[in-house]
C-alpha cells in the first residue's frame, strides 16, 4: 500500500508542527528520518487519523479517497513510541483483546495472535503478564498488537527505542522480514540512521516539520559528488599528476587515492590516467557518503535556512 | 483491495464494555469489594441484636441503605471505578492502542460505561442484599415482619443510582486532568450545596442524590419519622422537582453526551513539547 501527502500542515494550538508537507511513502521500506520534535509522529497520527491536519490531504493508493479514519485504521498497523500496554493481561490476552476490537471473530483472534506473536519471537512467554516483560519483550508485544489485523502498511515509531544490542539487532531482522519476505509496506519513524540504512530502501528527512530530504537510500548517500577510491600500481607522481588532471585528488598513499571526478568528466577518465602514467588500476570503488553525513548536511542545511548561518 | 469487516456501532460497544469488565474485574479491588459485602451482612446482624426493641428493623433498614451504602458506598465504588476504567487508560496511555483500532472512540467510551454501570449496579444490588440478609437474621427486629419488597426498592433505586455515577465518572475522566477531585467535589460539595439551596431554585435535578432520594420515598411509603430521617420534611416538596426517573436519564444523557465530546476531540498522547 502506498501513501501520499500533499500540503500536510499540522498544528498543536498556535503551534505549526507540521509544515506543508508533500512526499509519498512508496511499498518497500521507508525511512522516516528527523531529529526529536521534527514531526515524524505527528505525520504519522494523521496518517492514522488521529490528527487532524490543519490543511493538505493524505491519499492511500488503494483506498476510495472519502474512506473514514476507521478504514484506514483497518489497513494500517501502527506501533507507538510510548510505552502502553493493557494492564492485567497477558501477551496472549493483550493481542487477541485488540484483534476482537478489529472485527476479528473470538476464534479467528486467537488463532491470529498466536501467528503473530509466533512471528516476533514471544511464543514462549505469550501468557505471561506484559507487564512482567523485559523491555524488548514490550516492543515485540507492541509490534504484535499493530500486526494482528494483518495490515498492509506498518507505521512503526522509533521501533528499537530502549533496546539492547541484540534486541535490537531482533527488531531489525524483524522489520526486514515484514517488508522483504511478508510484502508489508513498512514507514520505519526513527533518528537512529544505522537502523533505516538496516532495513530501508528509501528515507524522507524531516525538520522543523518539513520535509528537507527524500529518495532512495542510493539517491541520498550517492548522488552528489563523484567519489571514488583508487588503487593503483605501481604508485609515483606521475599517476597523481594524471589523476589530479580528472578531479580533486586526495593522496591517501601506498597507491591509494580518494578521486572527485571534475563536472561531466568520466570514470574512464581515471583509467585513461592511469595508462599514460604507466600505472595499473587495481581497485576502483565508488564511495558514497554515509546516510549520517547526507542528514546532517540537510538538516544543517535547513536549520540555516530557518535561522541564518551561525555567525 | 478488499474491503476489511468492521465492528457496527453496537458491536464496538459491546466489545468494549466486554473487554473492560474483564480487565477492570482483575483489579485487587474486588477483594475490598468482596469483603465489604461480608461485613455489611456482619454490620446488619451486629447493630440488629444490639439495637434490639429500640429501634424497627425496617427503618435502620432503610437509614443504613441510604446514609451508609447509597450515599457513600456505592458513589464512591461508581466513582472509582469509572475514574480507573476510563481516566486509567488515558494516564498509561492504553487508550492509545484501543484508538488505534478501526473503531469509533464514541463507542468505545459508552462499552466503558456500560461496563462501569453493570459492575457498579451489580455492587450496589449486592450491597443492599447483603444488609438486608444481615438484619433479617434477627427477625424479632421487624416489628411488621420481614418485608423482602423494602431491600428491592432500594436495590433497585441504588443500581440506577450507580449507572448516574458511572456516567459523571465517565465524563469527569474524559474532560478534567484529575476526575477524582471533580468527582469529590460533584458528590460532597454540589448536592451539599443543593441540598442547602431552596427547591426553587431548580438545581435538584443536576444532582443524583435527590431523584434517588425520590426514587426510594416514592417505593417504601415510609412514616413520617422515617420520611424526616431519610428528607429532612422542609425540603421534601417532591411536587416541585419533577419526576425522578426521567432527571436521571437527562442527567445520564448530558453527561454522556458532553463526555463524548471531550473524549472524541482531544488528542491524549500529546507529546510535552518545549
Amino acid at each position: 500500500m502506498s501513501v501520499s501527502i500533499k500540503n500536510l500542515s499540522v498544528r498543536y494550538g498556535t503551534r505549526t508542527v507540521v509544515d506543508d508537507v508533500s512526499v509519498s511513502f512508496a511499498r518497500g521500506a521507508v525511512g522516516l528520518l528527523g531529529r526529536n520534535g521534527a514531526g515524524k509522529s505527528s505525520v504519522l497520527k494523521a496518517l492514522l487519523g488521529l490528527l487532524i491536519p490543519a490543511h493538505g490531504s493524505i491519499s492511500f493508493v488503494d483506498l476510495p479517497p472519502d474512506a473514514s479514519p476507521e478504514t484506514v485504521r483497518a489497513h494500517i498497523g501502527y506501533m507507538p513510541e510510548r510505552e502502553a500496554y493493557l494492564p492485567q493481561c497477558s501477551g496472549f490476552e493483550m493481542v487477541a483483546m485488540l484483534g476482537m476490537l478489529s472485527a476479528m471473530p473470538r476464534k479467528d483472534a486467537y488463532r491470529r495472535a498466536h501467528e503473530v506473536l509466533y512471528l516476533v519471537g514471544l511464543e514462549e512467554q505469550r501468557y505471561r503478564s506484559v507487564a512482567s516483560y523485559s523491555a524488548g519483550m514490550r516492543q515485540k508485544a507492541k509490534l504484535a498488537a499493530a500486526l494482528v489485523h494483518d495490515p498492509q502498511l506498518l507505521l512503526l515509531d522509533e521501533p528499537t527505542n530502549g533496546l539492547d544490542p541484540d534486541g535490537r539487532s531482533d527488531m531489525l531482522a524483524l522489520v526486514r522480514q515484514l517488508s522483504k519476505d511478508l510484502g508489508k509496506s513498512v514507514v520505519f519513524s526513527t533518528h537512529i540512521l544505522q537502523d533505516v540504512e538496516a532495513v530501508c530502501d528509501s528515507a524522507v528527512v524531516m525538520e522543523q516539520g518539513r520535509v528537507v530530504a527524500h529518495g532512495t537510500l542510493r539517491e541520498l548517500t550517492g548522488g552528489v559528488a563523484h567519489q571514488y577510491g583508487v588503487l593503483v600500481d605501481p604508485a609515483n607522481d606521475a599517476i597523481t599528476q594524471g589523476l589530479m588532471e580528472v578531479g580533486r585528488v586526495e593522496n591517501l598513499g601506498n597507491g591509494r587515492y580518494t578521486v572527485w571526478l571534475a563536472d561531466k568528466v568520466d570514470v574512464r577518465a581515471i583509467f585513461a590516467a592511469a595508462l599514460r602514467a604507466g600505472s595499473v588500476v587495481r581497485s576502483l570503488v565508488q564511495q558514497r557518503r554515509s546516510l549520517e553525513a547526507v542528514f546532517l548536511q540537510v538538516v544543517g542545511q535547513a536549520s540555516e535556512a530557518r535561522t541564518g548561518p551561525a555567525s | 483491495m478488499t474491503a476489511r469487516p468492521r465492528l457496527r456501532f453496537l458491536g464496538t460497544v459491546v466489545e468494549s464494555a466486554r473487554q473492560t469488565t474483564l480487565r477492570l474485574c482483575r483489579q485487587r479491588l474486588w477483594w475490598i469489594v468482596l469483603g465489604s459485602i461480608f461485613a455489611l451482612v456482619a454490620v446488619g446482624w451486629l447493630l440488629g441484636m444490639r439495637l434490639g426493641e429500640r429501634t424497627n428493623g425496617q427503618s435502620l433498614f432503610c437509614i443504613l441503605a441510604w446514609w451508609l451504602h447509597g450515599t457513600v458506598l456505592v458513589p464512591w465504588f461508581a466513582l472509582y471505578v469509572g475514574v480507573q476504567a476510563v481516566h486509567g487508560s488515558l494516564e498509561d496511555r492504553t487508550a492509545l492502542y484501543l484508538f488505534l483500532r478501526p473503531v469509533g472512540r464514541v463507542p468505545l467510551l459508552l462499552g466503558n460505561w456500560l461496563a462501569v454501570s453493570i459492575l457498579s449496579a451489580s455492587v450496589a444490588v449486592l450491597g443492599t442484599l447483603a444488609l438486608f440478609v444481615g438484619l433479617a437474621a434477627n427477625p424479632e427486629v421487624w416489628t411488621d415482619g420481614v418485608h423482602g419488597h423494602v431491600a428491592w426498592v432500594f436495590a433497585g433505586s441504588l443500581a440506577l443510582g450507580a449507572v448516574a455515577y458511572a456516567a459523571a465518572a465517565v465524563f469527569f475522566s474524559a474532560a478534567v486532568r484529575r476526575p477524582l477531585v471533580w468527582a469529590a467535589f460533584f458528590v460532597v460539595g454540589l448536592q451539599q450545596l443543593t441540598a442547602n439551596l431552596p427547591v426553587s431554585a431548580g438545581l435538584r435535578q443536576f444532582t443524583i442524590t435527590d431523584p434517588l432520594r425520590r426514587l426510594v420515598l416514592d417505593g417504601i411509603e415510609p412514616d413520617a419519622r422515617l420520611a424526616d430521617l431519610l428528607w429532612p420534611a422542609e425540603t421534601f416538596q417532591p411536587e416541585k422537582i419533577g419526576t425522578p426517573i426521567v432527571d436521571l436519564a437527562w442527567l445520564v444523557g448530558v453527561t454522556l453526551v458532553l463526555a463524548c465530546w471531550f473524549y472524541r476531540r482531544t488528542e491524549y498522547d500529546a507529546r510535552p513539547r518545549d
